[in-house]
């Protein structure tokens, strides 16, 4: 009975998770998007639903208030804009996987979101046949706004565009702790300019006594950024672009020769030992903690790191090997994506909401209180950056190539595999050429 | 007798038992129908699909002719095979406890409790506690060094991630299975346990001769769920624990469900999930068979 009871009550959760969903989606009484009302015409106000993956939202990464947070403060504006229309928010999982894999149900039943954030790039791109095509709608925008081919169906120039990119991005860094690092006796800005340099620095602080790293890689995600730092020095976003057009294998040896990097460090006995076992989060808690001297993450950890270490922690971008073509680049880029889904009831508003969102205005805003990465607006307000972090990764933005992360451009399918097989690459479970191989394999199977 | 009782009664009459019978099940049957048979017929339909869920094209039996070529789910069918390790542990560990509870040892009202807790546990919680034990900087690695051993990198290995898992498994569901066999017992002549004494018979022949026999049923009950336990329901341990990792050392079928929907190939997901059910099914009848057998032989 024990296991027919829970899947009886598995059941009744996933009935009720469906439910509140739908709920959310649409077809409430009080002015859902499937409500009689029209709005605009002197009538009941619409209500548009907006489905955020906490990428507005602040929960579960900080202990702002929730009229604090970025999306509240925005959809306030909006609502005070726009009398006739009503915003009602729902906050998802942050969880990649987790947060796709509701949204592609509800899509399916047509009871998602008139809005919603997507993360930019391949994830966007993967649920094209959900995503009403905004190429005729956004104006002035795509003049104004930076980052349109992380949205724009198969990453063409003349695709559609399937969503409004926000933000400059989210890069990838190394964040040390400076008073950890002073501790060590070494450099407390240190910019080592390669993969080299960084591992050296990882074994001056583990030879002065301080644990140096720790790396939390259990879910793939970690090793994903690592692995677009190192494999995109050696073949660049461009190189990644062919391999998802199959017009270069995924096994290159550029490739395989930056994934090995990552497993040579761990190799090297420099790093924690259960650094394929541990969730990153906890690598970050880690780090936050003082326990470990650096950790790898990205610009979305800025605030958070700040509120707890102040100025004692710094950033630099993951580097690439010495001497690989594309070294120097900061790895990342368009990370967020605001799109209108193609069942939305109220397309007119869930499209001036999308346009009122990407105002030079409200990303200053979403600049201002996130402090994770600057405006991709032609006219913004640079005073909104008050974070050093994000300050000084600005300024290096500015100077710097980029290299667009390998998960944002491959199909899901690769993607998954990547996160699987990372963890085993760095640890040597797996070689980084047979694991390659298997990217390569699983890239043809989804052409 | 007014007009209105008299037309109730002779309804009633017009109704046969056979009539009455099927518009007493109508309910529950069109709740199965919706709940089990709709959702398995639109799964096998999808599995014959190449779909995203938003656009679906007929590939006949691709998806099954793949699965059965594909390195990844002989794997995890092997890993879901391994895991079937808990069950006769679990068996045991309820027998052996619903014995001593039965025998009524010192404290066995408070070990009832205690045995049975981890049962109403979410299994989210039962795996988060597990991790942070088993966390390499966590109590029992800090155990192993305070006796000189080595700390074991206990989820970086398949083997070892998987053996966390097992206990995790055996010890949140041993106490229910207990408490079914308890049940069990209390229908079982106290008599026939005085004669075996008087015979002369000790704990072990009592329980091996008497008490096993006796709620051999309940026994094979225990063992079916829990069969189909491992097979269905070990996503919030492994989604907790290991992710499926490292690599897809601990993936279950459930958890590539979880994963193939996740990549948007849902045709080759739902050719999984039909996989699934075809083992359940077929397990739980062999097990059915087996002891039915057994039964009949003896």
């Amino acid at each position: 009975m024990r296991g027919t009871r829970r899947i009886a009550l598995a059941a009744l959760g996933a009935l009720a998770l469906g439910a509140g969903l739908g709920a959310c989606g649409g077809g409430d009484d009080d002015g859902g998007s499937t409500g009689a009302s029209t709005g605009g015409g002197g009538g009941e106000p619409v209500t548009i639903t907006f489905w955020d993956r906490q990428l507005f939202g602040d929960g579960g990464t900080s202990d702002r208030p929730r009229e604090e947070w970025f999306s509240t403060q925005a959809i306030e504006r909006f609502e005070e804009a726009h009398p006739d229309i009503k915003v009602k928010v729902v906050y998802t999982t942050g969880d990649l996987t987790a947060a796709d894999n509701q949204f592609r149900a509800a899509g399916i039943a047509k009871n998602g979101p008139d809005v919603a954030t997507l993360y930019a790039g391949g994830p966007t791109l993967a649920f094209a046949n959900l995503l009403q095509p905004l190429t005729n709608d956004i104006g002035d925008l795509k003049d104004q706004l930076t980052g349109w081919e992380s949205v724009t169906e198969d990453f063409q120039p003349d695709g559609e565009i399937l969503g409004v990119p926000y933000g400059a991005g989210s890069y990838f860094y190394v964040f040390y702790n400076r008073a950890l690092l002073r501790e060590a006796g070494v450099e407390e800005d240190p910019k080592p300019a390669s993969w080299q340099e960084f591992q050296a620095l990882i074994k001056q602080l583990k030879d002065a006594g301080v644990d140096p790293i720790a790396i939390g890689d259990q879910e793939g995600y970690e090793g994903a950024w690592v692995f677009s730092a190192l494999a995109g020095g050696q073949v660049g976003t461009e190189g990644f672009q062919a391999m998802r057009n199959h017009e270069r294998d995924v096994d290159d040896p550029g490739v395989v020769e930056g994934w090995s990097a990552w497993n040579g460090l761990y190799e090297s006995g420099l790093v924690n030992k259960d650094a394929a076992a541990l969730k990153q989060d906890e690598a970050v808690a880690r780090f936050q903690s003082g326990k470990v001297a650096m950790v790898i993450g990205g610009g979305w950890l800025n605030q958070q790191l700040y509120d707890e270490l102040g100025d004692d922690v710094g950033s630099f971008p993951i580097p690439q090997l010495e001497g690989a073509p594309f070294a120097g680049s900061i790895t990342g880029g368009p990370n967020v994506a605001l799109v209108v889904t193609k069942y939305a009831k109220h397309k007119e508003q869930a499209i001036e909401f999308v346009k009122f969102m990407a105002s030079a205005e409200i990303i200053d805003l979403y600049v201002k209180i996130k402090q994770t990465e600057a405006s991709n607006h032609a006219d913004a307000d640079t005073s909104a950056i008050t974070n050093p972090l994000l300050r000084q990764q600005a300024d290096e933005l500015k100077a710097g190539k980029t290299i667009y992360p390998f998960d944002n451009i491959m199909p899901g399918k690769v993607n998954d595999l990547l996160y699987r097989l990372d963890p085993q690459v760095l640890t040597g479970q797996e070689s980084a050429a047979d694991a390659a191989q298997q990217l390569e394999e699983a890239n043809e199977s989804a052409q | 007798m007014s007009d209105t009782t008299t037309s109730v009664s002779a309804r009633r009459r017009r109704l046969s038992p056979r009539a009455f019978a099927v518009l007493a099940l109508a309910p529950a049957f069109a709740l199965v129908a919706g709940m089990l048979f709709y959702p398995l017929g639109y799964s096998f339909w999808l599995s014959l699909t190449d779909s995203d869920g938003i656009e679906a094209s007929f590939v006949g039996l691709d998806n099954y002719v793949d699965l059965l070529s594909d390195e990844t789910v002989r794997e995890v069918l092997v890993t879901n095979a391994l895991f079937l390790i808990s069950v006769p542990l679990v068996l045991v560990g309820a027998l052996v406890t619903a014995v001593l509870m039965y025998e009524e040892v010192w404290g066995h009202r408070l070990f009832r409790i205690l045995f049975f807790l981890p049962s109403v546990l979410s299994t989210v919680v039962i795996g988060l506690v597990f991790r942070t034990f088993f966390a390499y900087d966590g109590p029992v690695n800090d155990l192993l060094e305070a006796i000189g051993m080595e700390p074991v990198n206990w989820f970086g290995e398949g083997g070892t991630a998987m053996a966390v898992i097992i206990l995790a498994l055996v010890w949140s569901g041993f106490g229910y299975g207990m408490l079914l066999l308890l049940a069990a017992m209390a229908d079982i002549d106290p008599d026939l346990y005085a004669a075996a004494r008087l015979d002369g018979a000790g704990w072990w022949a009592r329980t091996w001769d008497i008490t096993v026999p006796s709620i051999r049923r309940v026994l094979v009950f225990v063992s079916v769920i829990n069969v189909s336990y491992v097979f269905t329901s070990l996503f919030g341990f492994i989604f907790v624990m290991t992710s499926g990792g490292p690599g897809y050392s601990t993936t279950t079928l459930d958890y590539l469900i979880f994963v193939r929907f996740g990549d948007g190939s849902l045709g080759a997901g739902s050719a999984v999930a039909f996989l699934l059910f075809l083992i359940v099914l077929v397990l739980t009848w062999l097990q059915f068979r087996v002891f039915r057998d057994e039964q009949e032989r003896s």
